[in-house]
């Protein structure tokens, strides 16, 4: 450093307090620390926030942008399809168990026109009058030295089952339910299940990860341990548990599923506490006074909103998912209510005699399933601060 | 021009082997059919096939062959009975009852009361442990042992009731005071409280109870002796019957191979060399496997019965049980109370839509005692119950009738006070039918009595915890049934009398029934048929009036065998149905 700025850089005479209060300060007693210029180059273009940037880069992530399409649409007809529907999810029609898909357009090409192949005895033709489309092959069965007669016949189930003037587009159960109004009656129950659940879990895991996170040491290690031993207990045990002794139900299988699916999300939150309690403006803010909620909820956390984000993201499926499983196995929730895990567990009983009672309900869940963690993927890519600029 | 004929043979190729993927898929159990020599292999009846006869059964679980426990009776073909109910070998389409363990049909000397039973000389175990009338005084003390409570031990004091085997079970006397006597080695004398008839005694005491090996039964015996491992794995399940034990795998299968020097097995009762059975719980996978041919048996359920309804291989089953909903009279919720109530469920019950929708192959039962229920001798002749007229005027009454029920309920739900009404029905979890019936119930009800004044809510429970529910009367609605005697219904209404031990709560109390009960089983009515066909018709029309079980459906299950067995009889019979131990196999 040069002579010259060091004298420049000299505390001046103090002043004589008397005179000169501190508020007052004449601004001839204050000098230029430097002289020179600074050359930075002026911002031009507005200044792009941190929301703003991510959203532009998931924008240009084209299977995000899709999945979130068939969100969307699937939450749409979770919402509306029902109430489009001429029938009611409730609504039976016993003598119409079972029928394939019928679609109006579709069915004078062939597909899905409520037609099925059936093994049949030629002899039991007759009872099936008008409904036989065609016959396919015939053969015949030997059986012990008789010769019996059989056809592969097309059976349009809807003339058999006098149900013409139906259109069951993705078909009906075994009570003559449409299924279409069911399926999305159930993405319904399945989507609340999972977002509410979701959403409770970020509450307590956001609460719980901050202050083990921000207080640390004994309060951090009694706090950790807790959610170990509860992360401990095996999921379907506690789920049999939970929902035998609260009954099957929405509420009862929100509850089973954040018993101890906060654990996750608190345990991230509790590692950006660690990375960022210490920088310094945090600790300039709490030398200035800031109290601890001002600095957990202002300072801290707005860091972790892209993490919650997307680990949110990545529940919602999985929650589904855990409902689809268990309802799978048998604890679903109570009848007549559907979801898209009874209706597959409904569905696989009668895999091979009616395939359309699984198919829709594995096509929604799988596209669900498919949508919401490309969704995620791309909020994570959107969201994180390497990325930034590219 | 050798590409092109390359292209040709391969084209070909192609179009046989998706012509072969084609009938594969599409023509279920044909296949075979379309091979002329597996077609010749498989014709002809009782053809000479002298290769190895195992018949490939099916059942969904077995959680233990200790036949003291276990109370399915098909399951114990390791160990053999006294007295052996068996389809005639002949082929006459009848059924008759053997001596098997017994050297001699036991008789009576004074009516009924005091009956001797003499066992075969030369019996053993699979290991060589001698079987003699010692083995069957154990087996009957340790059945009823109190320490023990063994489940079948109502054996002893059901149809007929063994002298002080109930007092002795409930440890109000000691052994020696039951009656049952060893005379000698080969020799033993039963005196019953009440007399019995032939028929009774033969299809209960010499029918269900089983041998148990002493030594191993008391090996396995825990120190307090309160409960034995016996017939929990292969090591200790000995066999005494028409077959062996060779194999069980839990959660797997079992296998039994036929045991030559069973008697019966001797005067060739018995064709097939084995039979192993798969534990399997799923009726689409059983479906597959047979039409696969990896099965020799399967039920048809629902959907299949369209299909197959009319294929020789499917055999029509009587069966003596009546499935419905218990109705709890005494429910805390006040509206069950009310006998219109009741009876308006019971009438709004479309179970003529259940039956043809849901179960598809079952008849729907306006009545409490199945078609399958025998009464007269099964062997001199009788009839089914439900062919007599009391039985007819009986279900009648008792169709459905919504009109009725809409105004049954009117009235019960003006006495309520004219408040809406809500109640809960309970049905088996993981079984599909039951729940679209419960869905149809609900559905049905809260329409025809008004949204606004009724409301049914379902809940699904286990088996065993709703039977439960039912005993401890914590419920409104609840499926179920309650297993019938074939030859002996008047036995089983025992479960509606007052004294009855293991009641489920409906509220239903009748010194009228009780005395019935009493008379047809061990009164005045025992040997009068026809008697007690107008009491059983007046039972059920108490129980009915009362509303204390609404019968919905009989579980006749349609079965299917495979075309490589030959039955013994091609009658149903009532009790051993097509005998499917005594099948003959006639091809691989």
């Amino acid at each position: 450093m040069s002579n010259k700025k060091q004298q420049k850089l000299e505390v001046p005479e103090p002043l004589d307090a008397k005179k000169i209060s501190m508020e007052k300060i004449p601004s001839e007693m204050f000098k230029n620390v430097s002289e020179e210029k600074i050359f930075d180059q002026n911002i031009e273009g507005e200044a792009i926030s941190f929301f703003k940037d991510a959203y532009l880069r998931f924008k240009k992530n084209k299977a995000a942008i899709g999945a979130a399409w068939i969100i969307l649409i699937i939450v749409f007809m979770a919402i509306f399809a029902p109430m489009m529907s001429p029938y009611h999810f409730r609504e039976q029609h016993t003598n119409f168990g079972t029928l394939p898909p019928r679609i109006p357009g579709l069915e004078k090409i062939g597909i899905a026109d409520g037609c099925t192949t059936m093994d049949l005895f030629e002899a039991d033709l007759e009872e099936f009058g008008d409904a036989v489309k065609k016959i396919k092959s015939e053969y015949t069965w030997n059986y012990k030295g008789k010769e019996i007669k059989k056809v592969i016949a097309e059976i349009d189930m809807y003339e058999y089952k006098d149900a013409k003037e139906h259109y069951f587009i993705f078909g009906t159960d075994n009570i003559g339910r449409d299924l279409f109004v069911r399926l999305w009656r159930g993405t319904r129950i399945s989507l609340l299940i999972g977002f509410v659940s979701v959403l409770i879990n970020c509450i307590i895991g956001v609460t719980y990860g901050s202050v083990s996170g921000y207080y640390g040491g004994k309060v951090d290690m009694v706090m950790q341990r807790f959610a170990e031993i509860l992360g401990g207990i095996p999921f379907l045990v506690m789920s049999i548990l939970f929902i035998m002794v609260l009954g099957a139900g929405v509420s009862s299988f929100i509850l089973v599923l954040i018993i101890t699916g906060w654990i996750g999300m608190s345990r991230m939150i509790r590692a950006q506490f660690y990375r960022y309690k210490d920088y310094e403006y945090v600790m300039a803010s709490r030398t200035m006074g800031a109290k601890d909620r001002t600095l957990i909820f202002r300072h801290i956390l707005p860091n972790a909103i892209g993490p919650i984000i997307t680990q949110a993201t990545f529940a919602v499926p999985s929650a589904i998912f855990s409902e689809s499983f268990l309802s799978y196995l048998g604890l679903g929730i109570q009848a007549p209510e559907p979801s898209i895990g009874v209706l597959l567990a409904e569905g696989q009983k009668v895999l091979t005699t009616s395939p359309h009672l699984t198919l829709f309900p594995a096509l929604v869940v799988s596209a669900l399933m498919l949508a919401f963690n490309m969704f995620g993927n791309g909020l994570r890519d959107a969201f994180d601060p390497r990325m930034r600029g590219l | 021009m050798k590409k092109k004929r390359l292209f040709a043979l391969m084209a070909a190729c192609v179009m046989l082997l998706s012509s072969c993927g084609q009938a594969g898929d599409t023509t279920t159990g044909s296949v075979d059919a379309q091979d002329p020599a597996v077609e010749s292999e498989n014709s002809g009846e009782n053809s000479a096939y002298t290769g190895a006869k195992d018949y490939r059964g099916w059942t969904t679980s077995m959680a233990t062959f200790n036949p003291q426990m276990y109370t399915n009776s098909k399951s114990m073909m390791n160990l053999g009975s006294l007295v052996a109910m068996v389809a005639n070998k002949d082929g006459e389409n009848k059924l008759e009852f053997v001596p098997h363990h017994a050297s001699e049909l036991p008789t009576t000397s004074d009516g009924g009361t005091t009956w001797n039973i003499k066992i075969r000389d030369g019996l053993t175990w699979s290991d060589g442990t001698p079987l003699n009338a010692k083995t069957y005084e154990y087996t009957m003390k340790m059945l009823v042992d109190p320490k023990l409570v063994n489940k079948n031990a109502t054996y002893m004091f059901d149809t007929c009731i063994v002298k002080n085997a109930k007092e002795y079970f409930s440890g109000q006397c000691s052994w020696e005071d039951v009656g049952v006597k060893l005379v000698n080695d080969n020799e033993l004398e039963v005196t019953l409280q009440y007399p019995a008839t032939e028929l009774d005694f033969y299809t209960s005491i010499c029918s269900l109870i089983w041998p148990v090996q002493e030594e191993m039964y008391e090996k396995n015996m825990n120190a307090d002796r309160t409960s034995t491992t016996y017939g929990t794995t292969l090591e200790n399940t000995p066999s005494a019957g028409m077959f062996t034990l060779v194999e069980w795998i839990t959660d797997g299968h079992d296998k039994f191979v036929r045991n030559d020097e069973d008697p019966l097995v001797k005067e060739g009762y018995i064709k097939i060399d084995s039979m192993t059975r798969r534990y399997i719980k799923e009726n689409a996978t059983r479906s597959e496997m047979f039409f696969k041919g990896e099965l020799d048996n399967h039920s048809l359920l629902g959907d299949d019965y369209i299909q197959y309804k009319n294929d020789p291989r499917a055999n029509k089953m009587l069966s003596p049980n009546v499935w419905g909903y218990f109705v709890n009279g005494k429910s805390k919720n006040t509206i069950m109370q009310n006998k219109d109530f009741r009876n308006a469920l019971y009438f709004a019950t479309p179970r003529e839509n259940i039956a043809e929708d849901v179960y598809k192959l079952y008849p729907p039962a306006p009545y409490i005692v199945s078609t399958g229920i025998y009464v007269g001798d099964p062997i001199s002749g009788g009839q089914y119950y439900r062919d007599t007229p009391q039985a007819k005027a009986v279900a009648e009454k008792y169709a459905t009738n919504p009109d009725k029920a809409k105004e049954l309920f009117d009235k019960a739900y003006q006495a309520n006070g004219g408040t809406p009404v809500s109640i809960e029905y309970i049905y088996f979890e993981g079984q599909e039918d039951q729940k679209r019936q419960a869905e149809i119930l609900q559905e049905t009800f809260e329409n025809l009595f008004g949204k606004d004044r009724f409301t049914m809510s379902l809940r699904a429970m286990p088996p065993s915890s709703a039977y439960d529910v039912y005993r401890s009367g914590e419920y409104d609605l609840g499926l179920g049934v309650r297993l019938a005697n074939v030859f002996n219904p008047w036995a089983t209404m025992n479960v509606w009398t007052k004294g009855y031990t293991d009641k489920y709560v409906t509220g239903f109390e009748s010194d009228e029934f009780d005395k019935l009960q009493f008379d047809c089983v061990y009164g005045e009515l025992v040997n009068d048929v026809e008697g007690k066909v107008k009491a059983l018709a007046r039972m059920e029309e108490l129980l009915l009036d009362y509303g204390a079980f609404v019968p919905v459906m009989q579980n006749d299950n349609t079965v299917m065998y495979s075309d490589r067995i030959t039955l013994v009889t091609q009658e149903y019979l009532p009790f051993v149905g097509y005998a499917e131990t005594q099948c003959d196999i006639t091809a691989p």
